[in-house]
């Protein structure tokens, strides 16, 4: 009683006890919300494919996740079907209802394009949120029909011959820049795709409905979404489709990018100085195909073959996924780079329609005209001591092609890419040298290669940058699966080999690309303006700059050789 | 008696505690801020490595973290004059290098960067516009726009988003800092050098009334007075061409030089034997009596001092004394480059008699001539700006600071009289432009007389002039032809060859001060055919190493 008022260390018990329990109830919520932060934060995980095709096509590289400050490249996966649906009438035919279809980007058979994700996206949870990105498989896998309406082969590794990468981006800076790129109208939408999606779905056979299928939103993540997500990833848009503004997407048309100019954005390089080469802004180019990497090694790659590394040519491109240094995930890249390797092959030319003995005829025009720079037709497509130059720069003054891409790639650029991958081992130094110097050596036994490669991938992978040079041509390719390669020559500037094989005035000035019904006889794509559907086609005019068809071309290249004998040599083509 | 021992006990266990704490602690600053790396094998076994990449020991007064490097030209892209990072500044940059030329990468603590001779020192060359430049270690940079460097240094911390969150971002995007460096950008490293680059960028407010650098030039004394000895401001110009270093052993002859363990504090030459004429003096208007202090002051200038309330380190270290000793070993020894085109036999042996007879009294190496003394103003007739530009006063100065204060013993900086060094002539064909100013494209140009000298040109552009030596410096008319306004009476032959494409190149104009083309007029009275075979002559002797 009598220290009830003066001494405060015994106040009321119910005061105390709530006091206790409020301090209970912080507690408890900050070790909880704590606990749940952390466990967000740290979660990441992609999804995981058995097959190395399944994996090449749908795998993540590291490119949607951020690291520490950066949000990463990764497109939230209801933010990503929604964004066709938000703004349809920016999309190439502004139809809605066909998710990314427009922009030349595959679905396989069986999925629907508003809910499923083509080829060349893969999904990967990141901090709670399933997020879509673009991965190694957008840019090469094709599609080839024998036919209009015919059954589509869709081939992985082939050069994406269908994708629209400049509209596709384009697209995504548009919706960004949109009215309608707010959290309400996005939210709306993606609402009704949950249902709409929960409707579709009880149509489906089981095998379909037992898919991975990225959850819809729960009660946080729609607040996170509403509240943060969406203006965040309308400023990640904006910013970064900022960055290439310097670049004219319009200009390149499906199959086809313009590959060095954007990583002049990743450095930082200020495009719009007076410093910059007008000739230096036209580097549209073909994508390639990745078939038979291992045949390339020691190569040099990249169409002005500026790199020999196949190593470092895959995480140069890797930053096209979206994966940076900080972000790479380091065995998925090298899966995928194992299966290209050698496990990735062209199919084969349908056999029905070679005639054998015309390609027989065309063995020895090939090994007269061309081998000499495009070497065997099938791997090794280099012989030691063998006496080809395939793989190396052929002279731009000898070759004769269109100057846009190689001068696209400057020099200051070339040094300055020495600074990615800053921080990691060095691959010249001492203990990776002797890797690094075997991978762009074409004569170091294969056996010995594969012994190194074993040794040292752990450590001397990733490496800095340090094998870009600026080279004064471009390189001799092998010509593996040459038949869905076309259009032909770096800029694809040339719709088939009928065509490669005339002189430059009587090559097409326009014709139309985009379109994968494949014409057997000129070997390419069909590509003539009565032939390919209104619509269905993208015009291609070789009088644009970069877009020059001439080069290739000569008494040397084939071009003056009576049409019998020209008909023999693409008829050996079709064997490789 | 209990309670003082019980106090005494909880002293103790308190001294202890501290004393344990300070260890990690002070373990902890050493590794992060002090631990000194070496630098790899690869730069510190090879000289000609060393010298383009090695360390001169300014890394733990002067370097800059190594990231902030890295990232800033990226995030500042409009500061930088062209799409191409440090490079589009000129400084030479080896393909597969982590950094360019000039460039030295130290881990103190952290890894940081500091400059190094080469910056200014090493010249790059092509011989056609497609080829990949060479780089020759040692020669006088013709492309390296330093003041353009540096400016781009000062603009980006001057700009609001030099901050931690910018420059964390963008690193983040390049490499993942661990906790500790990323909380050293974040608190210290950022705020530092952002302080410490305005600073400097203060101290260069004397350049901004005065004509640019442009590339391949400095201001050598400004610099030495206004920023290493801290003297005001006198509005004079010093504008020269950064020389070659290479075959420094023909530059010294016996007898004729300052002995080298004389360091007095002042240059008294009359206790000399050789008189004051003839003596073999360094730097292109004699301000230095021996290479060796050349050496350490050019150093020590790349170590600038600051002021950011921290102790700065001592810049005369042990290392540094080993790396001035190293330098000169090494530039001693290195002989100039080949010169890598075709010549005229037969013009060139005319040539070598006129040499003889015209130049050889000042240019000859290894006689006992004018090489390597200093000039008198009324007789060489170049422009003065330079040789003005340094006194007696600042030379006690230099003197007074780099021996007395920084405790690096040395020969005296001094001030002969007002004049400028007769060359030595090897591998001048990599060493234009021409005159201690650079203010003549080719050496063909420098024998016409002044007023038929090409009045403006372009510097920086680094495609070698395949007849008239030196390098590509005119811009062309719409049929291919160098354009060369001279007045009437001048002979109206060309002079510099090639064309500089549009955009390239820094203009040169005669006309602004420090830039004056006159003087030198010997050779501009020969005729035109032996003023041809003067040039084959030079070129050929550069077939055989110079001097």
């Amino acid at each position: 009683m009598a220290g009830r008022k003066s001494d405060p260390y015994r106040a009321s018990p119910l005061l105390v006890k709530v006091a206790l329990a409020t301090l209970a109830l912080v507690v408890a919520v900050i070790v909880v919300g704590g606990g749940y932060a952390v466990w967000r934060i740290y979660d990441d995980e992609p999804v995981v494919y058995e097959s190395d095709i399944a994996h090449f096509k749908y795998g993540s590289t590291g490119g949607e996740r951020g690291w520490k400050l950066q949000f990463g490249f990764g497109i939230p996966y209801w933010l990503w079907i929604a964004l066709p649906e938000v703004a349809p009438e920016l999309l190439p035919d502004g139809k809605a209802g066909q998710g990314f279809q427009a922009f030349g980007l595959l679905y396989e058979d069986g999925r629907n394009p508003v809910f499923d994700l083509p080829i060349g996206t893969s999904l990967r949870r990141v901090q709670g949120i399933d997020r879509v990105y673009l991965n190694c498989a957008f840019c090469h896998t094709g599609s080839v029909r024998d036919e209009p309406g015919g059954e589509r082969q869709l081939v992985p590794g082939m050069p994406a011959n269908t994708v629209d990468l400049g509209a596709f981006a384009t697209f995504l800076g548009d919706a960004a820049k949109s009215r309608k790129f707010r959290d309400r109208e996005v939210m709306a939408v993606i609402a009704q795709l949950r249902k709409d999606r929960e409707a579709w779905l009880e149509t489906q056979p089981d095998e379909v409905r037992d898919r991975d299928w990225p959850a819809p939103l729960g009660p946080v993540d729609r607040a996170i979404m509403r509240w943060v997500g969406v203006m965040t990833m309308r400023d990640q848009l904006l910013s970064f489709m900022g960055r290439l503004d310097f670049i004219d997407f319009s200009t390149a048309g499906p199959g086809r990018v313009d590959t060095f100019n954007s990583p002049k954005a990743l450095l930082g390089f200020n495009m719009y100085s007076e410093q910059v080469d007008p000739d230096e802004m036209y580097g549209n180019v073909d994508f390639p195909s990745v078939w038979n990497q291992k045949a390339r090694r020691g190569m040099n790659l990249h169409w002005d073959g500026n790199q020999c590394s196949t190593d470092e040519r895959n995480l140069s491109a890797a930053f096209g996924t979206g994966a940076t240094p900080a972000t790479l995930d380091k065995p998925k890249l090298i899966r995928v780079a194992n299966w290209l390797w050698d496990q990735a092959q062209p199919p084969a030319f349908p056999p029905q329609r070679i005639d054998p003995d015309l390609a027989a005829r065309g063995e020895p025009i090939y090994r007269q005209y061309c081998w000499e720079c495009h070497g065997n037709g099938h791997p090794p497509f280099r012989e030691p001591g063998g006496g080809s130059r395939v793989g190396e720069v052929e002279p731009i003054d000898a070759i004769g092609t269109d100057r846009g891409r190689l001068d696209s790639y400057t020099p200051l650029l070339a040094v300055n890419q020495n600074t990615l991958y800053a921080g990691f081992p060095e691959a010249g130094e001492e203990y990776c040298r002797q890797y690094s110097e075997a991978i762009c050596d074409p004569d170091v036994p294969e056996a010995e290669f594969e012994a190194l490669r074993v040794e040292f991938l752990d450590e001397c992978y990733p490496a800095r940058f340090s094998h870009f040079r600026k080279t004064n041509g471009y390189a001799n390719q092998p010509l593996d699966g040459i038949w869905l390669r076309a259009p032909y020559l770096h800029n694809g500037s040339v719709p088939d080999l009928a065509a490669l094989l005339e002189p430059a005035e009587r090559r097409p000035t326009v014709f139309y690309t985009g379109y994968d019904v494949y014409d057997f006889e000129r070997v390419g794509f069909v590509t003539q303006p009565g032939q390919v559907p209104d619509g269905a086609g993208w015009r291609f005019d070789t009088t644009q700059p970069g877009n020059g068809n001439h080069g290739h071309e000569g008494a040397e290249y084939g071009t003056e050789l009576p049409p019998a004998d020209k008909q023999a040599l693409i008829e050996y083509l079709k064997t490789f | 008696m209990a309670l003082q021992s019980r106090w005494k006990q909880k002293l103790i266990v308190l001294a202890l505690f501290l004393v344990l704490l300070a260890v990690p602690v002070a373990w902890f600053a050493w590794y992060n801020f002090f631990r000194q790396v070496p630098q790899p094998e690869w730069i510190t076994g090879d000289p000609e490595m060393n010298f383009m990449y090695g360390s001169i020991g300014g890394e733990a007064s002067a370097g800059l973290p190594y990231w902030l490097i890295v990232v800033l030209p990226r995030i500042f892209g409009e500061y930088v004059p062209g799409p191409g990072g440090y490079a589009a500044f000129g400084v030479p940059w080896e393909e597969g290098r982590e950094l360019p030329v000039g460039f030295s990468k130290k881990t103190v603590g952290f890894e940081r960067v500091g400059f190094n001779c080469a910056m200014c020192h090493a010249a790059q060359y092509r011989i056609s516009e497609d080829d990949t430049p060479t780089i020759v270690a040692g020669g006088g940079s013709h492309t390296a726009d330093i003041q353009g460097l540096l400016e781009f240094l000062s603009r980006c911390a001057n700009d609001e988003r030099f901050n931690a969150d910018n420059i964390l971002a963008e690193i983040d995007l390049a490499y993942r800092l661990s906790f500790t460096e990323r909380m050293m950008y974040k608190y210290l490293l950022i705020p530092m050098v952002r302080k410490i680059l305005q600073q400097q960028g203060e101290s260069w407010e004397w350049t901004h009334d005065r004509p640019r650098w442009g590339p391949g030039r400095d201001a050598p004394m400004n610099l030495t007075k206004f920023i290493l000895l801290g003297m005001p401001d006198d509005g004079t110009v010093d504008h020269t061409d950064f020389p070659s270093l290479w075959n420094l052993k023909t530059r010294v002859q016996e007898g004729r030089v300052w002995p080298e363990d004389d360091h007095s504090l002042t240059a008294d030459f009359s206790k000399l034997d050789t008189p004051l004429d003839r003596l073999m003096l360094m730097n292109l208007a004699g301000d230095t009596t021996s290479y060796r202090s050349v050496i350490i002051d050019s150093a020590l200038g790349l170590q600038p001092p600051q002021d950011v309330g921290l102790p700065s380190p001592d810049p005369v270290t042990p290392f540094f004394r080993q790396r001035v000793a190293e330098i000169e070993e090494w530039i001693l020894n290195t002989p100039a480059p080949e010169y890598p085109l075709d010549y005229d036999e037969g013009l060139a042996t005319l040539g070598s008699e006129l040499f003889e007879q015209h130049c050889a009294g000042c240019h000859e190496s290894g006689r006992d001539n004018r090489m390597g003394t200093v000039i008198p103003m009324d007789e060489i007739g170049t422009d003065p700006m330079r040789a003005e530009s340094w006194t007696q006063e600042a030379a006690d100065k230099a003197n007074e600071v780099v021996v007395e204060e920084l405790g690096m013993e040395r020969t005296p900086m001094s001030k002969p009289y007002d004049g400028y060094v007769a060359l030595q002539m090897d591998g001048l064909w990599l060493r234009g432009p021409y005159l201690h100013n650079g203010s003549v494209p080719t050496v063909r140009a420098l024998l016409e007389p002044p007023e038929c000298r090409p009045r403006t040109f372009y510097r920086g552009y680094d495609v070698l002039d395949a007849q008239f030596l030196g390098f590509v410096s005119l811009q062309c008319d719409a049929e291919g032809n160098p354009v060369h306004e001279r007045p009437a009476h001048c002979a109206d032959i060309p002079v510099a060859g090639g064309c500089v494409p549009d955009g390239k190149g820094w203009l040169h104009d005669t006309r602004e001060a420090g830039n004056d083309n006159s003087g030198h007029l010997w050779g501009t009275t020969l005729a035109d055919t032996e003023k041809e075979a003067l040039v084959e002559y030079l070129k050929r002797r550069d077939k055989q190493g110079g001097a």
